[in-house]
């Protein structure tokens, strides 16, 4: 008869930290309660900055006129705002999951923040999206528990795995968030969606940050060479599968585009959307490879 | 070239995808189970859709893909070629 191994509390980050989190999460506001929809967005208006269009740098960009390069930036706002609801919506399932753990019970207070935050946030994304698109995208991969650890029983690892996976989404998306939240060329409603997000996800990233710090000085040493070097791939595979998630040839179609698989092969290897990449992984990377997740930045598996 | 041909097409296409992202599924073949036996990852599932997109030449449009339409080859064609025969294959792998 196998018996199971009692939880013990793998997550600890201080009474103190958890508490400025939870308090800083009830601040006013720090929700997107007071977010403004208009009926209608402004016409041609740029939806998303054109240096974070997926197009932009390309050949077929430059010879588009500028209406069509401002719509092409309102379908890529619908994409950017899909892939954050798909995002969150693993995100809330993953957190759900580690309430009231033993392993979690100092945190879960803030986990009950974080939820609501998210929730919100999927809520402000898809009411931008059913307003203004009429539609939100699917998500472009399958839903499932973190293959890397799913039948390892090393203490720590699933919830490593998980924290590190939420820490990559975020940073990327905060990366966008924090570029177009003051931008004047975008709606008021965009950059206010954009500075609500970046808002609730830095205390989230301060957060993912000490808890993957956490879990790897507690419990890397006790994971043989296949563990470690399993997370790392699935790592930087999970990184590649949500830059991918950018370049969505439903948004170009919807934009008027044809041949738009195409237009996702060109965009995805041309040499500016590959720094763009880079300069906005770059943060996470150096910040797991810090702490010793990572070996080295290595963007080259992730591009290809 | 007839229907099935094309069909036969789309599966080696597909299967040389798969072999040259993992290098060790020298076997696979259209029924070897591509998630459960570890050949592909589900987040490689982003990539092989694209490659369905290629060989498809349109965007696939689902509200939620299941990682059983993935199992193997045989169902990612029934899945999503199966009305669209005939279809240009070259260089797309």
């Amino acid at each position: 008869m196998s018996v199971a191994r009692p939880e013990t509390q793998t997550i600890d980050l201080g009474e103190r930290l958890v508490a400025r989190l939870v308090a800083a999460s009830a601040a006013p506001g720090a929700s997107c309660d007071r977010l403004a929809f208009p009926e209608t967005l402004p016409p041609a208006a740029w939806c998303t900055a054109p240096e974070l269009v997926g197009l932009w740098g390309t050949a077929i960009w430059e010879r588009l006129d500028p209406v069509a390069q401002r719509r092409i930036s309102f379908w890529e706002a619908v994409n950017f705002f899909s892939l954050n609801i798909h995002g969150e919506r693993a995100l809330i399932t993953g957190l759900a999951d580690r309430l009231y753990r033993t392993r979690t019970k100092s945190v879960t207070p803030y986990l009950h923040c974080f939820l609501d935050e998210e929730n919100r946030h999927s809520q402000a994304f898809g009411t931008f999206c059913l307003r203004y698109a009429a539609k939100v995208y699917p998500p472009r991969t399958v839903m499932s528990a973190s293959p890397a650890t799913a039948e390892r029983p090393e203490p720590g690892l699933d919830d490593l795995t998980f924290f590190a996976r939420v820490l990559i989404f975020e940073e990327i998306a905060d990366y966008h968030n924090r570029h177009m939240q003051h931008d004047d060329r975008l709606p008021p409603v965009v950059r206010a969606i954009n500075a609500m997000h970046h808002r609730d996800e830095s205390r989230h990233l301060q957060f993912g940050r000490r808890v993957v710090r956490q879990l790897w000085e507690t419990h890397s040493g006790e994971w043989d060479d296949d563990a470690k070097e399993g997370l790392r791939r699935h790592l930087l595979e999970y990184l590649r599968a949500a830059w991918r998630e950018y370049y969505n040839p439903l948004a170009y179609r919807d934009a008027g585009l044809t041949r738009t698989i195409d237009v996702v092969d060109d965009a995805w290897a041309h040499p500016t959307q590959v720094a763009r990449r880079e300069r906005a992984s770059r943060s996470v990377l150096q910040y797991l490879e810090e702490v010793g997740v990572l070996n080295g930045i290595e963007m080259e598996g992730v591009n290809t | 070239m007839t229907a099935a041909c094309r069909e036969g097409d789309i599966q080696q296409a597909l299967l040389a995808w798969i072999r040259k992202v993992n290098p060790n599924a020298v076997e696979v073949d259209v029924t070897t189970p591509l998630l459960a036996s570890r050949v592909l990852t589900s987040l490689q599932i982003t990539d092989l859709l694209l490659m369905i997109e290629r060989l498809r030449g349109e965007a696939v449009e689902a509200d939620e893909l299941r990682p059983h339409v993935f199992r193997n080859v045989e169902t990612i064609c029934s899945t999503f070629f199966q009305d669209r025969f005939p279809v240009e294959v070259e260089d797309v792998a």
